[in-house]
Formats: structure tokens, C-alpha cells, sequence
């Protein structure tokens, strides 16, 4: 391999490298990026001849288009390497951090380069050979952050077969499954079928949150849908990408909940609730539970991102501080019920009960966190003014 | 029949749906096997115990749909002969299937039905004609609200319940599920003319208690009086009639054809029983008399609310409503039902050119209350018995 550019990315202030190596050279490291990453192993079917026609060329030699790769938390031996300009350097240290490596663009060209291996080792060795002789371009952004990273994917997603940016997301954060920090645990919804501790968080909730944030707009996006994220770009290029954004995402929702879960003296489900018939179960028994579900987050979300939009908060630094003013006005518990209550009209009444449910949590964030007089970070009147709202929308 | 893929100028027959236990989706093929399949994700617990061929699914729509809305199918007649266990299936609308939402979603009852429905809906098994989804977006994973409208309503009917209904058949229930809003899927078609009173009404018999809940997870529904069953038009008018109809004038015309439809049928009953008395000792004249009687659209109207029905709930609201119209007219107010609609229809039909825009507009009012008069008869209507001089006799039909 060798590092033949390096130059500076101002804007997510990362370094770019290019490197030109051979087919395989490329394919002992990246084939185990995408057998080590769940989220980037799935090969996009498609019923149309380009990749066919793509391995006939790829046989004859032809020069595929750049690859761009990303190297998370830039690993020592591999920032050492790229400083060799124009030395033939071995992929050993790629080799070795190919869990930190991601590829933003050239996904389904790798499949197909992995593909032609395969076939070209059942039939044609000596094809193979040359095969592999062939060379190739590779950028590689290093020492930058993962925000950093999330911005270029979404600019470069300019290929034939894209990728969904709640796809992208997902790939980006899947160092997060199953670490501990704050005291915060982020578990895929198979792992474990209840969530229920405080910051015990389903992996996708938060990621789908987190997405609504960045587009401002708390629908549930599907992995598979194709969007243009322009929102999320919008928004992300507001950003210093200094600091990580998705981390302190989390914490700070976490620390919303335990907030609002000791100023209401950890109010839970009465059972015996009186003047109200439920027809199935309450929104939640507890604080935690009817706060870490996704339609809250991500009401939650998509309401901080309007208020930046509006300029009414600079910075989602601003959060914590905001989280630490809102407080009860009347009895907690009268309030939580109130808020179970509506949640349960809301259920009864919506053509999408998620979507509904999403659509109020946003009117309540939005009014809780906005300062204006009439809620003052007060929860009740956050809750009254919410219903209000949702019930304009409806009509 | 299965459906057909037109996306991306290219046509693709899909057949067979494979679900996949693992990663919880269906897997469709198609025909030729050389189009890729397309997976439809299904996000409800499997409850697969049923057979699918043991159902029958029809679909509908709604002007609006709540995903709450999942009721249990009870036919009213039968809970009335079984002491009340005249569950026949359920209904519920299609976002239901594609959420976990709902009051239902963890109902086992439910989930065995949903799984028939979703299969059913999957391999197109609703409908005899092909069904066509057209310029569908490309998508690695659908979900089954892609596939149809979305105020779309499915009823899965158990067919060993239906067996316990003497002469079973969906049509005769078409002016009963209208009632609640419910129109079938083709006929659909941008609905315009509905009754939203009638509706309410219906609902707060339900047991909706107020405008925020709603504390009933059972629809009741009822058939046509099994002596109308063979009328094609009552059929239509339920399926595309009046739910494509907006204008007043028309809508009481249409309405108005069921009466037309009874009275002949009282006619062809009555004149039989006239005829009958002539194989024994007989006054001509008299005979004469009653067969002039009878051909009489009034006197045949009159016996239609007196004595071919038990009675209609909303018959002072229907009076008022026609006296409206007629209290500006020469035919000046109305005592009775029968009078009432009669003298409007001949107002109409007879003096259009008198009618005063106020009174068109009041026609929209009274349109509401003869829509509600009109289930009520389709109800009720006794057919070939009929009460004279106070003893009930049975006719001939």
C-alpha cells in the first residue's frame, strides 16, 4: 500500500488520506469489516446488471471509483503508517484495526470484489492472480470524530444503491451495544425483552431518537427507507464537531429521567386508579418505563431540534441546565396521571397511536424546554399545553 | 388472486407468501422466479394455530380509521339464539397489523386472527379479481400497510360460525356495517356521502362514552329481513350508491327506491292473499274494491309503517324533518311517517319546479333521518306476514 495524499478536512476536522493499494491488499482487511459488523454485512439484492457487468470489467482490469473509509478513535501503529508518504507500507495495522473501520462509500463494490474472489478461486486461479494485481484508490479519513464521520457519511451517500441514514446511524454507533457509561447501557431489543432500569435504553429507540433530533421531526423513519437527510445534514453542519454529540445525546435524556423521576418521589402505576376505565395497559407504570419508550425520546428528540432551529437554544449543551430547572407546580402524581390519562385518549382516538403519541411528547418537550412564560418549565403546564397543541394538529 | 408489482415499469405476478421465523417477515414470490422476492415485515407475536383456508376476509374502508379499533364481529341474531355467543370473527383496521400500539397486541384471540388476515392479505386471497399495486416505492423490506389504503378495514369471518347462520351471505350485512361507516374496498372510491350523525349515534350505542375513549371492543351486525335478501339493489346502494352520492336531491332518490322496492313487494303479497279468497265463496265487487285499495301507493306505504315493521326509533325526528319542507306547501304538515315521506317524495318529484333553495338544503337534514328510517325497515320488513284485523295470518309470497 502506498500513502500518496494527506490533506486536511476542515469542516469535520479529520484527516484525509490516500492510499493506493492492490485488490488484495483491500479485501484481506475489508472483508472482515463487513463479516465483523452486523450493521454493514447485509448485501443490498438487486435485480439489476450493473454489479454483474461491474465483475466483468473488474476481470479486464478497470479502475473502480474511490473507496472512502473512516478509522474510528485513530489507533496509534495506522496514524504511524500513513505518515510513510510513498513508502510501500503492509496492511498489517489495517488488518489488525479492522473492528474501528468503517466504509462510507464502496460498500456494495466490496461485496462485489468479494464476490468475483470467490468465484475466480472455484475457476480461474490465474485469473484470480491478476486479479488481484489489480489496483485500486482508497481514501481513509483518520483522527476524526464520529460525528465527524456521520457528516461525511450522509454527504457521500451519493451512490447507486444508498444506504438509509438510520442504517448508517446504526453502523456508526454500534460501538455503544453493550458498554457502560454514565451509567448508561445500551441493549439491542433481542438481549433483553424488557428494558426496565433506569438507563437501560433499547439501542434502536435511541438511535431512531437521536435521528429525530438531527431532522427535527419525530416520525419513526424505517431502516429501509430511502431519505435525502437533508435536515440531518443541515443540522450537523451547525455543528463544532468538537464534541460527541451522540454520547451527550444520551446522558442527557438519561438525566431528564432520574429528574423527573425524584421531583414526582418516583411516582408509579396505581392500580386502583379511580374515575377512569382503561381499556388495556396504562402508557407506563413507572417514571422510567413511560419515559425510556421511543415515542418519548423521540418527541424528546425532534422537539430540541426545533428549538435550536428556532434559535430559541444555541447548542444542545444548553440541555443539561434546562433539565435542571423543570420542576411540579401541583402534586406530582396528580400531574403523571394526568399524562397517563392523556396518553391513553390520545391511544384511543389516533389513526397511528405511535405516531400520535410521538406528535404529543414533541409538543410537551417543545413547551417544557422553550422558556416561555406560559409553561416555565413547569411539567403540568407542559402537559396541558401539549394536549392542546396535539388536538390542534388533529383537527 | 394473487397481486401484481407495478413498479419501475416493470410487472411482477406474486404468488406464495413463506414467512421466516427468524427474522419476522414474510417472503414473497413471484411466478417466474427471476424477479428478487420481497419481504413483508410482521411485527405482531405469531400466533399461527389457525388454518387460513377456515376464514373468510373481506376488506373495507372508513372515512376515518383508529388503530384502536378492534372489535370482536358479533351477529346479532345469533347472540340472540345462543345467549349471547354470536361471535362470528373480528375486524380491525390495517395499521393494527403493522403496530403494538394497541389494546390488542398482546390479545392471543387476536393474533391467531391478525396472522390469518396478514396472510391472507399477502397472497391476495380477498378478492376474485387481480389485485394491482401500482408505482410502489423500491424498498428492501415492506410492511403491509404498502400495500393498501390506508383507512383500509379487514373482517375475518370464522366459517364454521357462519354455518350457524341459516342462508349466510356478507352481502345482507353491507346496510349494517354502512351504519358504522364502513364502506367495501372497491366501492370506496372517495366516499363523500356519509351519514357522520347516523354514525355517532350508532357509536354511542356501542358504548363510545364521550369524544376522548372508547370503552367497546364488540360491533354488533345485523342482516336484512331474509324476505328482501334477493334485491341486487339493496347491494348497491350500500356498496357505491350512497357512498358516492353527495347531492341531496339524488340521495332521497335513492333512498327512496327502497321504499318503491317494499311496496311492490307488499303488493305482490297482498294481491295473492286477494286472489286466494277467490277459490271460495266471494263478493266481486268487494274483491274490486280491495285490489283498487291495494294498488294504492299511499294505502301501501301506510300498511308498509303499520304493519309490515314494528316500528321505526327516529320516527318523530323523520315527521319534523319532512314537515319542514312541507309546511311552506299546499300539502301543509303531516301526522304520520307514511304521509309525511310519501307527500315530500310527491313535492319533489312532482312540483321540482316550486322547490325554494331553503327547502333544498333542509332536504339534507330530513336525508339523515330517512337514511336511519330506511335501515330500520331493511331490518325489520316482515315480508309475507301481515296482521288483519288483528289477527296474524300468513300470507303467500
Amino acid at each position: 500500500m502506498l500513502v500518496v495524499s494527506e490533506l486536511y478536512d476542515d469542516k469535520v476536522n479529520g484527516i484525509n488520506y490516500l492510499t493506493i493499494m492492490t485488490i488484495k491488499e483491500y479485501l484481506s482487511f475489508a472483508s472482515k469489516i463487513i463479516n465483523n459488523n452486523e450493521y454493514q454485512r447485509k448485501r443490498i439484492k438487486s435485480a439489476s446488471t450493473v454489479y454483474s457487468l461491474l465483475k466483468e470489467d473488474l476481470k479486464t482490469g478497470c479502475l473502480m471509483p474511490t473507496i472512502v473509509l473512516a478509522i474510528k478513535d485513530s489507533p496509534e501503529d495506522l496514524m504511524n503508517d500513513f505518515k510513510k508518504f510513498n513508502e510501500e507500507i503492509s496492511v498489517s495495522n489495517l488488518q489488525a484495526s479492522n473492528d474501528k473501520i468503517l466504509i462510507l462509500d464502496g460498500l456494495q463494490r466490496t461485496f462485489t470484489l468479494m464476490e468475483l474472489e470467490n468465484e475466480l478461486a472455484k475457476s480461474n486461479i490465474e485469473q484470480l492472480d491478476k486479479f488481484y494485481d489489480y489496483k485500486l484508490r482508497v481514501e481513509i479519513y483518520g483522527k476524526i470524530r464520529d460525528i465527524g464521520i456521520l457528516y461525511r457519511m450522509l454527504t457521500l451517500n451519493t451512490g447507486q444503491t444508498k444506504m438509509s441514514p438510520r442504517h448508517q446511524l446504526e453502523i456508526l454507533y454500534q460501538d455503544y451495544l453493550n458498554q457502560n457509561f454514565e451509567g448508561i447501557k445500551l441493549y439491542r431489543e433481542k438481549d433483553n425483552e424488557s428494558v426496565k432500569q433506569l438507563g437501560e435504553y433499547d439501542f434502536d429507540v435511541v438511535i431512531e431518537a437521536f435521528f429525530s433530533y438531527l431532522e427535527k421531526n419525530e416520525l419513526p423513519f424505517t431502516r429501509n427507507e430511502i431519505l435525502e437527510s437533508i435536515r440531518s445534514i443541515e443540522t450537523l453542519s451547525k455543528e463544532s464537531f468538537e464534541s460527541n454529540l451522540f454520547r451527550n445525546f444520551i446522558i442527557a435524556y438519561n438525566e431528564l429521567i432520574n429528574k423527573v423521576r425524584d421531583i414526582s418521589k418516583n411516582w408509579e402505576f396505581d392500580t386502583d386508579f379511580e374515575g377512569h376505565e382503561f381499556t388495556g395497559r396504562p402508557f407506563g407504570k413507572d417514571i422510567v418505563n413511560i419515559f425510556n419508550k421511543d415515542q418519548a425520546m423521540a418527541g424528546f428528540g425532534a422537539a430540541i431540534g426545533i428549538l435550536q432551529d428556532l434559535n430559541i437554544l444555541h447548542d444542545f449543551d444548553e440541555v443539561p441546565n434546562l433539565i435542571k430547572k423543570i420542576e411540579f407546580e401541583n402534586d406530582p402524581a396528580d400531574t403523571i396521571n394526568k399524562l397517563i390519562l392523556t396518553l391513553d385518549a390520545i391511544k384511543s382516538k389516533a389513526k397511528k397511536i405511535g405516531n400520535s403519541q410521538r406528535l404529543f411528547f414533541k409538543h410537551f418537550f417543545k413547551s417544557l424546554f422553550s422558556g416561555e412564560d406560559e409553561v416555565n418549565y413547569k411539567i403540568d403546564r407542559a402537559v396541558d399545553k401539549a394536549y392542546h397543541k396535539y388536538k390542534v394538529d388533529m383537527e | 388472486m394473487p397481486f401484481i408489482l407495478n413498479q419501475e415499469e416493470t410487472k411482477t405476478l406474486f404468488i406464495r407468501g413463506l414467512f421466516d421465523n427468524n427474522d419476522k417477515y414474510f417472503n414473497i414470490s413471484d411466478s417466474s422466479s427471476l424477479v428478487k422476492d420481497i419481504r413483508v415485515q410482521y411485527i405482531l407475536d405469531v400466533e399461527d394455530e389457525y388454518k387460513v383456508e377456515d376464514f373468510e376476509l373481506y376488506l373495507f374502508r372508513r372515512n376515518e380509521t383508529r388503530e384502536n379499533d378492534i372489535f370482536q364481529v358479533y351477529e346479532k341474531l345469533l347472540s340472540e339464539t345462543t345467549d349471547g355467543r354470536g361471535r362470528i370473527g373480528w375486524m380491525f383496521p390495517i395499521q393494527s397489523l403493522n403496530s403494538k400500539q394497541h389494546d390488542k397486541a398482546d390479545n392471543v384471540h387476536f393474533l391467531k386472527y391478525a396472522y390469518v388476515a396478514f396472510k391472507k392479505l399477502i397472497e391476495g386471497d380477498f378478492s376474485e379479481e387481480i389485485y394491482y399495486l401500482e408505482n410502489k416505492p423500491v424498498k428492501e423490506i415492506y410492511t403491509i400497510e404498502d400495500f393498501f389504503e390506508d383507512n383500509t378495514v379487514i373482517i375475518v369471518l370464522c366459517k364454521e360460525r357462519l354455518k350457524e347462520i341459516d342462508g349466510f351471505n356478507f352481502e345482507h350485512y353491507l346496510p349494517s356495517l354502512y351504519s358504522y361507516g364502513y364502506v367495501s374496498y372497491n366501492g370506496y372510491n372517495h366516499a363523500i356521502g356519509f351519514n357522520s350523525d347516523m354514525i355517532t349515534e350508532t357509536e354511542l350505542a356501542m358504548g363510545v362514552e364521550n369524544k376522548e375513549y372508547t370503552y367497546t371492543d364488540r360491533i354488533n351486525i345485523q342482516g336484512i329481513s331474509k324476505h328482501i335478501k334477493e334485491y341486487a339493489y339493496i347491494k348497491s346502494l350500500y356498496s357505491s350508491f350512497l357512498p358516492r352520492e353527495k347531492h341531496s336531491l339524488v340521495r332521497f332518490h335513492l333512498l327512496y327506491q327502497v321504499i318503491e322496492l317494499l311496496i311492490g313487494n307488499i303488493l305482490k303479497v297482498e294481491t295473492k292473499k286477494i286472489l286466494l279468497t277467490l277459490s271460495g265463496e266471494y263478493n266481486l265487487y268487494d274483491t274490486k274494491e280491495k285490489l283498487n285499495e291495494i294498488w294504492n301507493e299511499q294505502f301501501r306505504i301506510n300498511k308498509l309503517f303499520k304493519q309490515y315493521i314494528t316500528s321505526i326509533p327516529n320516527r318523530t325526528k323523520l315527521i319534523d324533518e319532512c314537515n319542514y319542507i312541507l309546511k311552506d306547501t299546499l300539502r301543509g304538515k303531516q301526522e304520520d311517517e307514511a304521509k309525511a315521506i310519501y307527500n315530500v317524495r310527491n313535492y319533489l318529484f312532482h312540483e321540482f319546479r316550486s322547490v325554494s333553495t331553503s327547502q333544498l338544503h333542509a332536504l339534507i337534514g330530513l336525508n339523515k333521518e330517512f337514511e336511519k328510517a330506511i335501515l330500520s325497515l331493511l331490518y325489520q320488513y316482515k315480508g309475507n306476514i301481515a296482521r288483519i284485523s288483528g289477527e296474524e295470518t300468513e300470507g303467500v309470497s
